[in-house]
């Protein structure tokens, strides 16, 4: 007889998975692939969307939008398992932007209660999109299921060293996550930048902000979850430095204002950072960035490190 | 190169007079403080500003040279706060208080809609 474990259970599953995930982050040597063994969970729980505190009925990968950042090194391989427990409702999926595999076998939906393994070889350099694939997309995809996985080029001199790096992954926020009517009709709400409105405008309740030095390097690896939107990404006082098209040095654009990132996209942003002040990154499609779609990058002296994607889960504000 | 515009600049035009974004159930005003005097009174307009009713928390660290009020909505207004704090600045004329203003709003329903 099978016992249904808690939803508490697949939360700190979802939580050792991340663990797990982020032991096999970091840089590695480039002469020596490596194996990875990459373990998420569908989770189907409510998620919080704003300082406000309003929450979500999402569906995840481990629990939080976007997913866990996968990082590996050209040339690795990926052993990937999904699991999507008894407890959720709904068949849910993978599918790796990253890997060069048959979508029939690989990327197909499972059924609660059931797990899908797959290997694939990160064989090109880049910072590529992942996200769910179980029908209808539009839906998976709009109610959070999705992230970004890094693939470091296995030279790490084929570009600039970066001092500062960030994930930025942009999607659309449906208020209501049933109407997948609105979704196909492009009706959003807001427009989010790691699953947050507003999550890193300090000026807005409960905002965060992005620090960094003057003078940094500061490297934003850029996805677009869409569904539908496409991104104009814009640093409001600067100018992007250089520009890599889906995250490979070698597409490499240089002096660019803004760039378009379309739905299911990515692109490597870098920008030295000259003097300090305050830099909002936005998506120029006004619409996007005034309905939450605005991330202000904070230069200062005495910026502090901070991690590859702040605030996820959201940090609410003291009350 | 850098564009040659302040980003302070930028960070008036654009962003930022929020009355609160359309799905928060409490509101951020932001106060600009200039002036070479500001430092020295960090702690008394945070001090002001805590004990003014509605204020549930202020932040003068995050965001050099200004002051992150949140507020319970509808308690107090932006334009309280500013005088409020230009009042206790009376003393202190190298330091000043105003409200983040901006031409753009995020929010459709504020009072910042253009007029043609």
């Amino acid at each position: 007889m099978h016992t249904i474990p808690s939803h508490r259970f697949f939360m700190l599953a979802a939580g050792i998975g991340t663990l797990i995930l982020s032991n096999f982050t970091g840089a590695l040597s480039p002469a020596m692939a490596k194996t990875h063994e990459i373990a998420m969970t569908a989770v189907e729980t409510d998620v919080v969307i704003d300082g406000g505190g309003e929450k979500y009925a999402a569906w995840t990968f481990n629990g939080t939008i976007p997913g866990p950042v996968v990082r590996v090194t050209e040339g690795d391989t990926i052993n990937f398992t999904l699991t999507n427990p008894a407890t959720n409702k709904n068949p849910h999926a993978m599918d790796f932007h990253a890997a060069e595999i048959d979508f029939l076998k690989n990327y197909r939906a499972i059924n609660t209660g059931e797990t899908i393994s797959f290997t694939f070889v990160a064989k090109k350099p880049g910072i590529f999109f992942y996200h769910c694939g179980a029908p209808p997309m539009i839906q998976h995809v709009a109610r959070g299921m999705f992230g970004a996985i890094i693939v470091d080029p296995k030279d790490a001199k084929a570009w600039p060293k970066a001092d500062r790096e960030y994930v930025l992954v942009q999607s659309e926020y449906f208020k209501n996550p049933n109407d997948v009517q609105a979704m196909f009709d492009r009706k959003y709400d807001g427009v989010m930048f790691n699953g947050g409105i507003f999550k890193y405008h300090p000026f807005v309740s409960g905002g965060g902000k992005l620090d960094a030095k003057p003078g940094e390097r500061v490297r934003i690896y850029f996805v677009n979850a869409g569904p539908n939107e496409f991104s104009s990404f814009h640093p409001i006082g600067e100018i992007w430095d250089n520009v890599y098209e889906s995250g490979n040095p070698a597409n490499k654009l240089t002096g660019v204002q803004t760039y378009v990132v379309g739905p299911g996209s990515a692109a490597t942003f870098d920008v030295v950072v000259e003097s300090a002040g305050a830099y909002p990154l936005v998506t120029h499609s006004l619409t996007g960035a005034l309905r939450g779609a605005t991330a202000v990058l904070l230069a200062s002296p005495d910026a502090k490190p901070m991690p590859l994607m702040p605030m996820v889960p959201w940090e609410l504000p003291a009350k | 190169m850098a564009n040659p515009l302040s980003p302070y600049a930028f960070l008036v035009g654009l962003i930022f007079f929020f009355p609160g974004n359309a799905f928060a159930t409490q509101e951020r005003i932001t106060l600009m403080l200039t002036g070479p005097a500001c430092t020295q009174v960090h702690s008394a307009i945070g001090r002001t500003l805590e004990q003014t009713a509605g204020v549930r928390r202020v932040d003068l660290q995050a965001v050099p040279g200004h002051a992150l009020i949140d507020i319970e909505p509808g308690t107090v207004t932006a334009e309280a706060l500013e005088h409020q704090v230009n009042d206790l600045l009376a003393t202190h004329p190298s330091c000043r208080a105003d409200i983040m203003k901006s031409c753009i709003s995020a929010d459709p329903r504020s009072a910042n809609t253009a007029v043609p």
